[in-house]
């Protein structure tokens, strides 16, 4: 086995890293560095894990929690926390981007990074629980819960479609 | 709670269209690292550790040994101690010092003559006088105290 060539780990960076920092910054902070030494340190696995894009998010999230524990680093990070404005990229879409990065902000952070995981990460349930370390069913009742919360603080600003 | 199933996928969906921001994202300064990163070379990512290891391990072995040392300082100490208390519970009669400051000097020997004269003669040549030894001889080593302590003998 060799690890994982240019080609393919710059793919991957392209595909996945704008939401794996997303996911990064659900701890505060940037999350830039994090999401690149997680592809970095990826390069150098031999063999690479089998499941690339869920051993990313495991690595991220032993990161930011490591960061998040590390004192003067929270410290530094109060300075440069991100706005969730910054989460999204404004385009012109049913949701407004900003108002939806506020609100899932609001949201305690065991809920919102399932949510994110799911939704942006495009992790499975199951690659969702393991990462998050509970159970299927419990990482499904927070998602379903958070999606509702999130469609209570939007109310108003988002309409469903009534031919859905 | 009046919340749909349909609601919530039409939500997800939508939420799903966001696209996280990629500002600030560069694939090339990944790769670059990343390359760097693979060619760095595994030996001297040893050194620091092993160099560590060795000082520990020599750490280890200074310490053992200076247990090992104040252990024999200490067994050498009571040794001593016990010598101490052995000679101080012998009797003083029996020790060899002191039997020989009890004799003194001999009676012919430079000492006894000096302080002969310091004394005075006259205990000095009735001690002399009683000295064994072959007749005549008393008579002879007096003349020739008497001679080397000046005109006393004379008189």
């Amino acid at each position: 086995m060799r690890p994982l060539d240019p080609d393919s780990l710059g793919q991957l960076y392209r595909q996945h890293a704008p939401a794996l920092r997303l996911f990064a910054r659900q701890w505060g902070g940037i999350g830039d560095d994090l999401v690149h030494d997680a592809f970095v340190c990826l390069a150098r696995q031999n063999p690479p894990p089998a499941n690339a894009l869920a051993w990313l998010y495991r690595v991220v999230r032993t990161g930011a929690l490591a960061d998040r524990r590390a004192a003067g680093r929270r410290r530094r990070r109060e300075s440069e926390v991100s706005p969730p404005e910054a989460w999204f990229t404004p385009v012109d879409e049913s949701i407004d981007a900003h108002e939806a990065a506020r609100r899932l902000a609001e949201l305690p952070l065991d809920v919102r990074e399932i949510i994110v995981a799911r939704l942006w990460g495009g992790l499975t349930f199951d690659e969702v629980s393991r990462l998050v370390g509970c159970s299927l069913a419990t990482a499904h009742r927070k998602y379903q819960a958070g999606l509702m919360e999130l469609r209570k603080r939007l109310e108003g600003r988002w309409t469903p479609d009534p031919t859905t | 709670m009046d919340t749909r199933p349909d609601d919530l996928s039409e939500l997800e969906r939508n939420l799903a269209a966001l696209s996280p921001a990629n500002d600030g994202l560069s694939t090339d300064a990944m790769l670059f690292a990343a390359g760097r990163a693979s060619v760095r070379p595994e030996r001297r990512r040893l050194i620091w550790p092993a160099i560590s290891a060795a000082l520990a391990l020599l750490a280890i072995g200074l310490g053992i040994r200076l247990v090992a040392e104040q252990r024999e300082n200490r067994s050498l100490a009571e040794k001593l101690h016990l010598a101490d208390q052995r000679l101080a519970a012998v009797p003083p009669s029996e020790t060899a010092p002191e039997s020989l400051e009890t004799e003194g000097p001999a009676a012919d020997s430079l000492i006894a003559s000096h302080r002969a004269l310091e004394r005075g003669l006259d205990p000095w040549i009735a001690t002399s006088g009683a000295l064994p030894g072959p007749k005549g001889t008393t008579q002879v080593f007096t003349m020739f105290q008497g001679r080397r302590t000046g005109s006393l003998i004379d008189q």
